[in-house]
C-alpha cells in the first residue's frame, strides 16, 4: 500500500510518553537526534508537555503523534483531563486526576463514550492550536478489554482529523487496510513487555526475526536520574535500557545488516488525510 | 484450554416451518434430508434437478446444551465455529452473536457473558446461497462459469458447489466443520508461526508465539521438538505481547523430508505450550517435515525455468489436479480421503494442485500429503470468473480468509506454492472479458493478485513462493499460457478436438492442466443409470456429463483410435483406455524433456460425484485405466518410445538422485509373435536426466500391409530383471489385424494376495482384468500383452473369497473384444 516491495520489512520505532517528565523528554530528544527513533508521541496532559511541544515547534521535521491519555500512572506525580472535571466525571478518580494503572477496570467500567470523546478532542485540539502538525494518534497505557468502542472512537477521530492511527487487533487492522487505510500489519511491540535485564539481546533477536510488512515498536526512552528514580522507583531501568539500546552502535548495525527499512507515520498519514470521510464504512 | 464439543445431534427445519427434525453436525441440509428420506439421492438419475429447491430456501439449526462446569468456570469462554456454510446468523440464548459469510473462515465469539450452566440455546440460521448469488448477479452481472448457478463469485463459498463442467449444482448449507466451546484462563495462543532455517546440514526450528492476552498476564512459552527417533529438543521463554517471542531449537543431524520417490518422509512432532507458572494455559501440536523448498525461475535457453527444488534437488513434479472429494464434503471419510491420496502416491505422484474452484482442504488432507510425500500447489479459492475485488467489505472478508488459511497451512512440509487463482488471468486475456464495462474490475484484479495478495502472503508466510494465477507467465496479462515462462494449461486436445499427437508440439515450462475425459467404470455407472439408460447419449448419461458435448468428444476421438464398440460395456472400456493412452502420450513426451519441462499435473485426480469426467479415480475411488497408466508413465525410471512411424526412438528418463544403468531389449515382431528384428542396447542415465537410447528406422522392413501386422516392443532390464515394457505400432489400433488373443490365466494365492499370470497367444492390446462382483485394485491393468509373453499381476483377495471363486469371477478383456467381428455379430 505504501509502495514498498511485498517482502519489505518496515519498522516504525516510536518513542512514547514525550512530555511526561523532564528526564523522559531529555532521553527522547536524545534518541530523536540519532538515526533510529524517528517518531514520538506527545502526552499533552502531562506536566512537561510544554517543554516537549516547544521542542517539536522548533523541529517541525520531526514527526510525532498524540498519545491520548486517560491513565495517570505514577502514584505521587499526577495528571488529569484538559477538559474541566465537571464535564468528564467518569474519567477522574475522587482526587480529580485520571485513574492509575491498577484502577483501569474502574475506568473501563464507568467511562462514558461522550466524555472520552470530549477529552480526546481537547487533547487533539490543544496540539493543533499550538500550531503543531501531528501525524497520528496512539494512546497511553490503555488496555481496551471489552471497550472496543474506545478504539472505534479513536478510529473515528483519526479519520476526522486526517491523522493515521496505531491500530491494534487483527480484525481492526484487516478492516482498516481493506478500506484503504494503511496501518501497521501486526500489534505493536511494547518495550515494557521486555525484561530489562536481557532487553538488548532480545531487541537484537527480534530485529533479526522482524516479520515482513510494517511493524511498530513502542519504545520508552528515559534517563535514570533523580527525577525518574522517584517517579518510577520500581521499574526505572525500563526506560534507561531503551535509551541505551536505541542510541547504540549495535542497533544501527543490526538494522543495516537486516535491511530493515525505518519509517515514521508520515506516509501513512498522507493516505489517511486524503481519504474522503464520507465514504468511510466504519 | 478446555474444550466442549457442540457437534453431534442437532435439530433443523426449513425456515417458516414448525417441526424440528433431527440433524447431524458437522453436516448439511442435503445430507440431513437424505438421512430422513425426505429427498431422493441427488447423485442418482436426474435427482440433482429435483432437489434444487433445498438451497433456494432458508434453513435453521438448533440445539440446547449445558456447559461443563470446568468450562463454565473459565475466565474466558468462546464459541468457535471452524466452518459455517455460508450465510449464517448465530444466536445464543436469544442474543445475536454475529453474522458469518465465508465458509473458509473460522469464526469465534466471546460468549462468557451469555452462558448459563443449563438450557443454553444455540441457533444458527442459514440464508439461501442461491438467492444471495442470484440477487447480486442481477444487480451487477459478471461473466462466470456457464455450467454454474450465476453469481457464485459474490459469495465466499466453494465455487464448484454451484456447478462445474464435472460437478452438479448442489450448493450445500450448514455447519460443515467442528463447532465447540473453548474455555481459557486469561491468555491463549493466538498464533504460532513455525519456520525452519537450514544451514550447512543443521536445521533451526523456530516458533513465533503470539498471544491473545488482553490482561497482559505474564506467561512463558515452551517449544518441544521430538524427532522420529524420539530424540527431544526443547526450549522455553517468557512471551512478549504484540510481536510475540521466538523460540528456537537446533537440530544438528536433521532427517530430511522428501517428496514421494525422492526419499523418505520423516515427520517431527512439535508442541508449543503456553504456561502461567505451572498452569498450562494452551497448547498447539504439529507434525513438521524438515526440508527446503523453492520455486526456481532462472533464465535459460528456452525462457525462464519453473522448477520446484526441494533440499537443493530439482523435482520433476508428477501429479494431478485435486477437486473436492464429495459435493457434500462433510461425508468425506478418513478412509475415502486416505484412499485417494494413497492412490496418488502409489502411482508415483508427488504433487497435487488444490485447484482454486474447490475449497482449502482440512487438516486430514495436508496430514496425508505430509505423510505420503505429496507436494501441494495450493490455490486461493478464486476460479474462472470475475470477483467483486473492488468492494472493500468483500476484500476484508477475503483478507481474513487468507490470514486464517495461510497461518493454518504455512508450516506444512507438503506446501509448495501459494497460487492466486485458477484461470482468471487467462480469462482477462482470452475469454472476452476485456469490455469497457469491466475495466474497473480488471484494475481491481490487477491490484489484488499482483500487489495485495502477494503482500499478504509475504507477510504471513515469507517461506513459500507466490504465483499470481494458473496459468500465468508472471507478467500481468502477457501471454499467460505461453511456453517460455510460467505454467500452462493445454486444452486443445479436449476442447479443441486436436489429436493426442498435438501434445508433442507443446513444450511448457510446467504443465499444470491438461486432460481427457472417460466414463467411470460400469460398476459406478450402475449407481446412477438404469440399464435402460446405458447409452452414451441417453438423458441420464448426459445428466452425468457436465461438459457440453463431452460425450460426443469422447466418441469422436475414440473412433479415431478404435473400432466402433460393439456394446455399451465396450464403450465404457474404450473410453477409459482412450483417456489413458492420451494422457500417457503427453506425459511421456514431456518427461523426455526434464530440463525444459519441470512438471505435469493432469486434470484431474478425483471426482465429487459419479460422472463422466477427466478423473483417473472415480467417486468411489475406483481406478480408471488412466490411473493404472499413471503408475507406469510416472515411474521414477521411465522407458518411453517416441513413435514417429516408421521410426521408433527409445528414451529412458531417470528421476532418481543416482545414476541408472541397465539395458533395453527391443524387437520388431508380428502380432503373432514372430521376431523380425531384435537387439539389446545398454542404458546409462545420469541422475535427474534423460537418455536417448536409439533411433530405429524400419521404413525398409515395412510396407503398407505389414504395418498393420507388427508391433515394436521395448523392454527395460536391469541385472537380469525385467523392469518395464513399452509397445508402439505403425498403424492406429483400429486398423491392426488383431486376432483372438486367447489369454490364459494361472492363479495362485500368496500372503493374502491373488497372483494372476496372464499369457496371450497373439498380441492383446490394453488388457483389462476385473473380478465380477468385487472391487479390487490390481498391481497393473490395461496393458499390452505381446504374444508368448507372460505378465503376472496381483491384488488383495476379496474377503472370504476362494481361489475358485476368483477364477470364476475373473473377466479378461482386450481391444479385440471391444468390437464386433463380422456382420453376423453386429
Amino acid at each position: 500500500m505504501l509502495g514498498f516491495p511485498p517482502d519489505a520489512r518496515l519498522l516504525i520505532i516510536n518513542a512514547d510518553d514525550f512530555g511526561m517528565c523532564h528526564s523522559i523528554n531529555e532521553a527522547i530528544i536524545g534518541t530523536l537526534s540519532g538515526p533510529l527513533v524517528r517518531s514520538t508521541s506527545l502526552m499533552v496532559v502531562c506536566p512537561w508537555a510544554l517543554h516537549a511541544m516547544r521542542f517539536l515547534k522548533g523541529h517541525p521535521e520531526i514527526p510525532f503523534g498524540i498519545h491520548l491519555t486517560v491513565i495517570s500512572d505514577p502514584r505521587d506525580y499526577r495528571w488529569g483531563p484538559i477538559t474541566c472535571r465537571e464535564k468528564v466525571p467518569t474519567l477522574v478518580d475522587p482526587s480529580g486526576y485520571f485513574y492509575d494503572f491498577d484502577s483501569m477496570p474502574v475506568l473501563l467500567a464507568q467511562a462514558k463514550p461522550d466524555e472520552l470523546e470530549l477529552e480526546f478532542r481537547a487533547q487533539i485540539e490543544t496540539v493543533l492550536s499550538a500550531g503543531l502538525k501531528p501525524t497520528h494518534l496512539d494512546w497511553h497505557a490503555l488496555r481496551f478489554g471489552d471497550r472496543r468502542d474506545i478504539l472505534d472512537l479513536m478510529i473515528r477521530l483519526a479519520m476526522e482529523y486526517g491523522l493515521a492511527l496505531r491500530a491494534i487487533g487483527r480484525d481492526v487492522i484487516v478492516k482498516l487496510q481493506n478500506q484503504g487505510y494503511p496501518t501497521i500489519d501486526y500489534d505493536f511491540l511494547d518495550s515494557y513487555s521486555l525484561d530489562p535485564g536481557s532487553k538488548s539481546t532480545l531487541y537484537v533477536s527480534l530485529l533479526h526475526e522482524l516479520p515482513v510488512g510494517l511493524n511498530e515498536w513502542a519504545v520508552h526512552p528515559g534517563l535514570d536520574n533523580a527525577e525518574l528514580l522517584v517517579l518510577e522507583p520500581a521499574n526505572h531501568h525500563e526506560r534507561q535500557t531503551d535509551f541505551d539500546f536505541w542510541t547504540s552502535q549495535k542497533a544501527k548495525e543490526v538494522i543495516k545488516e537486516e535491511g530493515i527499512i525505518l519509517l515514521d507515520y508520515r506516509p501513512l498519514q498522507a493516505v489517511w488525510r486524503d481519504m474522503n470521510p464520507s465514504e468511510k464504512l466504519m | 484450554m478446555k474444550i466442549q464439543s457442540l457437534a453431534g445431534n442437532w435439530n433443523f427445519r426449513q425456515t417458516g416451518t414448525q417441526e424440528w427434525l433431527p440433524a447431524n453436525v458437522p453436516g448439511g441440509v442435503h445430507t440431513d434430508l437424505l438421512a430422513l428420506g425426505l429427498i431422493p439421492d441427488p447423485f442418482v438419475g436426474d435427482n440433482e434437478k429435483r432437489v434444487q429447491w433445498v438451497a433456494e430456501n432458508d434453513w435453521e439449526y438448533f440445539r440446547s446444551f449445558q456447559v461443563n462446569p470446568e468450562i463454565f468456570d473459565q475466565p474466558q469462554v468462546w464459541l468457535v465455529c471452524d466452518g459455517l456454510d455460508t450465510l449464517a446468523t448465530i444466536y445464543l440464548n436469544g442474543v445475536e452473536l454475529g453474522h458469518a459469510e465465508n465458509m473458509f473462515r473460522q469464526y469465534r465469539w466471546d460468549v462468557k457473558p451469555l452462558l448459563k450452566t443449563n438450557n443454553n440455546e444455540l441457533r444458527i440460521n442459514f440464508d439461501s446461497p442461491v438467492r444471495f448469488c442470484t440477487d447480486h448477479q442481477s444487480v451487477r452481472p459478471m461473466p462466470g462459469v456457464s455450467q454454474a448457478i450465476p453469481g457464485g463469485p459474490y459469495l465466499r463459498k466453494a465455487p464448484c458447489q454451484f456447478g462445474w463442467d464435472w460437478g452438479p449444482q448442489l450448493p450445500p448449507m450448514g455447519i460443515w466443520k467442528d463447532i465447540r466451546l473453548e474455555g481459557y484462563e486469561n491468555a491463549r495462543i493466538e498464533e504460532v508461526a513455525l519456520r525452519q532455517d537450514h544451514d550447512d546440514g543443521r536445521v533451526t526450528v523456530s516458533a513465533r508465539v503470539i498471544l491473545h492476552n488482553p490482561e497482559n498476564t505474564p506467561c512463558s512459552a515452551a517449544l518441544t521438538l521430538i524427532a522420529p527417533d524420539d530424540q527431544v529438543f526443547e526450549t522455553s521463554t517468557p512471551v512478549i505481547p504484540g510481536v510475540g517471542n521466538i523460540l528456537k531449537v537446533e537440530v544438528p543431524n536433521p532427517q530430511l523430508w522428501w517428496p514421494n520417490g525422492y526419499g523418505a518422509q520423516p515427520l517431527y512432532r512439535v508442541k508449543v505450550e503456553l504456561r502461567q507458572a505451572d498452569l498450562l494455559l494452551d497448547e498447539r501440536q504439529y507434525r513438521l517435515g524438515l526440508r527446503t523448498i523453492e520455486l526456481r525461475q532462472k533464465p535459460d535457453e528456452w525462457g525462464i525455468s519453473f522448477t520446484f527444488v526441494v533440499n537443493g534437488v530439482p523435482i520433476f513434479a508428477k501429479g494431478s489436479n485435486w477437486i473436492p472429494a464429495d459435493s457434500f464434503p462433510t461425508r468425506i471419510t478418513d478412509a475415502h480421503l486416505e484412499g485417494l491420496i494413497r492412490s496418488a502416491a502409489e502411482t508415483h505422484q508427488n504433487m497435487l494442485r488444490v485447484w482454486g474452484g474447490g475449497f482449502y482442504e482440512d487438516e486430514r488432507f495436508y496430514d496425508l500429503c505430509d505423510r505420503y510425500g505429496i507436494l501441494v500447489w495450493q490455490e486461493f479459492i478464486f476460479s474462472c470468473s470475475m470477483y467483486p475485488l473492488d468492494d472493500p467489505a468483500f476484500l476484508e472478508n477475503v483478507h481474513n480468509e487468507v490470514i486464517d488459511n495461510v497461518r493454518r497451512l504455512r508450516h506444512r512440509a507438503c506446501l509448495a506454492l501459494w497460487c492466486g487463482n485458477n484461470e482468471m488471468e487467462w480469462g482477462w486475456v482470452d475469454w472476452g472479458w476485456n469490455g469497457s464495462e469491466y475495466q474497473a474490475m480488471k484494475t481491481a484484479y490487477d491490484q489484488f493478485f499482483h500487489h495485495t495478495l502477494p503482500a499478504w502472503c509475504a507477510r504471513e508466510d515469507p517461506d513459500h513462493s507466490y504465483w499470481p494465477s494458473s496459468p500465468s507467465s508472471n507478467t500481468p496479462f502477457e501471454n499467460p499460457n505461453g511456453q517460455q515462462q510460467g505454467d500452462a494449461h493445454y486444452w486443445d486436445v479436449w476442447h479443441g478436438r486436436k489429436p493426442f499427437t498435438a501434445y508433442r508440439d507443446q513444450y511448457p515450462r510446467f504443465m499444470s492442466e491438461f486432460g481427457f475425459q472417460a466414463l467411470p467404470p460400469l460398476a459406478t455407472i450402475r449407481t446412477y443409470a438404469e440399464e435402460a439408460d446405458w447409452n452414451m447419449t441417453s438423458y441420464v448419461m448426459e445428466m452425468h456429463q457436465k461438459n457440453s458435448s463431452g460425450n460426443s468428444l469422447i466418441v469422436g476421438q475414440m473412433l479415431d483410435s478404435f473400432r466402433f464398440p460393439k456394446d455399451f460395456e465396450s464403450l465404457v472400456y474404450l473410453s477409459m483406455v482412450l483417456q489413458a493412452e492420451g494422457i500417457r502420450y503427453g506425459v511421456e513426451h514431456w518427461r523426455r524433456y526434464p530440463n525444459r519441462v519441470s512438471g505435469t499435473l493432469y486434470w484431474q485426480l478425483n471426482d465429487c460425484w459419479p460422472v463422466a469426467s477427466w478423473s483417473s479415480l472415480d467417486y468411489f475411488d475406483r481406478w480408471k485405466a488412466l490411473h493404472y497408466a499413471a503408475r507406469r508413465f510416472y515411474a521414477p525410471v521411465l522407458l518411453s518410445i517416441e513413435d514417429k512411424p516408421t521410426e521408433q526412438d527409445i528414451h529412458v528418463t531417470n528421476d532418481l538422485r543416482e545414476p541408472w544403468e541397465g539395458s533395453v531389449r527391443w524387437s520388431l515382431e508380428t502380432l503373432g509373435g514372430r521376431v523380425l528384428q531384435a537387439n539389446e542396447e545398454s542404458v546409462s542415465v545420469a541422475p535427474l536426466d534423460v537418455s536417448h537410447i536409439c533411433a530405429l528406422d524400419f521404413s525398409d522392413s515395412l510396407d503398407d500391409d505389414l504395418c498393420r501386422d507388427v508391433v515394436f516392443i521395448a523392454e527395460l532390464w536391469q541385472g537380469g530383471k525385467w523392469i518395464s515394457r513399452q509397445t508402439a505400432y505403425f498403424a492406429p489400433a483400429k486398423h491392426l489385424n488383431l486376432t483372438e488373443p486367447a489369454i490364459s490365466s494361472q492363479l495362485r494365492v500368496e500372503q493374502g494376495q491373488i497372483h494372476i499370470k496372464l499369457t496371450s497367444q497373439s498380441l492383446a492390446r490394453l488388457v483389462e482384468c476385473a473380478l465380477d462382483g468385487a472391487d479390487v485394485t490390481f498391481s497393473d491393468n490395461y496393458f499390452d500383452l505381446p504374444a508368448g509373453r507372460s505378465v503376472e499381476i496381483a491384488a488383495s483377495i476379496p474377503t472370504g473369497w476362494t481361489i475358485a471363486q476368483v477364477q470364476a469371477a475373473l473377466k479378461i478383456r482386450s481391444i479385440y473384444d471391444s468390437y464386433a467381428h463380422g456382420a453376423a455379430k453386429s
